[in-house]
């Protein structure tokens, strides 16, 4: 069970001086942060563990370039470097999923139907369904355009904190959003047709 | 709302909630993978930049050759009437 009182700039310097079980209670306390970035943006073919462990070792390398007199919180530095992680392996991945309208199950093709039409009704009821399509999108679009529409629409994060996570401008986040955007309503379209 | 923003806003709404502790073993494994990887050595470094800087050299010659920096009619030296002029110096 992580601590969730761990004092961690003591641990960060028990951790440097070489202490194991400082470092295991520090994975064990930051597990859970990095686990949510993790199954934000999963690449399909790839284990949450792998990634996970592929952050924290990402973190005890670069411990030395942390500096707590930045004011930049542990949990921050870490975030960004989760985020990163993760897209470098969205990028990595070779092949995106195809599907069609036929593969989709009935709530999310009421959903499908929904967007593609020009009249306006009332939207499905179906959360579950929704999540489903939104993610089943989301794996059809390129990796950044992936990562700036889960932060923003998904998980409603602020431009200065999604800037905050991937060192991008603001005026790059919002460009890349609006262009993001624009792909996905054009990926609808296809679909729907 | 424009429909997308209902899709979204429904989406959320339906996060799966799973269980977010590390598994057991976890920690350790991360904590043994972080020993087991190498050092980086001095020498590496070292190489690593000066690759790096060859590099760049290699580079600026290489845009420096293709611009030759003027007009290639002015930099040829005038040797058409080089014999003559030797020959008929006054």
């Amino acid at each position: 069970m992580p601590d969730a009182d761990l004092d961690v700039p003591a641990c960060l310097a028990q951790v440097r001086a070489g202490d194991d079980a400082a470092a295991r209670a520090l994975v064990e306390h930051l597990h859970p942060l990095v686990i949510r970035i993790v199954r934000s943006h999963l690449p399909r073919r790839v284990a949450e563990e792998d990634l996970a462990q592929d952050i924290f070792l990402k973190m005890f390398t670069k411990l030395d370039q942390y500096e707590a007199r930045d004011g930049k919180p542990f949990d921050h530095w870490l975030s960004r470097i989760a985020v990163r992680t993760c897209l470098d392996s969205l990028r990595a991945e070779k092949r995106r999923p195809e599907w069609r309208h036929a593969d989709l199950g009935e709530s999310e093709r009421s959903w499908l139907d929904y967007l593609a039409s020009v009249e306006s009704h009332e939207p499905p009821t179906d959360a579950f369904a929704a999540r489903d399509l939104v993610e089943r999108l989301l794996s059809q679009l390129p990796a950044d355009d992936r990562l700036i529409l889960t932060l923003l629409d998904l998980e409603q994060k602020s431009v200065a904190e999604i800037s905050a996570l991937t060192g991008w401008g603001h005026s790059r986040i919002k460009v890349r959003a609006f262009r993001s955007r624009r792909k996905l309503r054009q990926l609808l379209i296809t679909l729907s047709t | 709302m424009t429909p997308l923003d209902h899709l979204f806003q429904a989406a959320r709404g339906a996060a799966p909630q799973r269980d977010e502790d590390a598994p057991f073993g976890f920690a350790t494994r991360v904590v043994a993978a972080w020993h087991a990887q190498p050092a980086a050595s001095p020498w590496a470094l070292l190489t690593l930049r000066a690759i790096g800087f060859a590099s760049v050299l290699l580079l600026t010659a290489a845009v420096s050759n293709a611009w030759p920096g003027g007009d290639p009619a002015t930099l040829d030296p005038d040797i058409v009437d080089a014999v003559p002029d030797v020959l008929f110096i006054p």
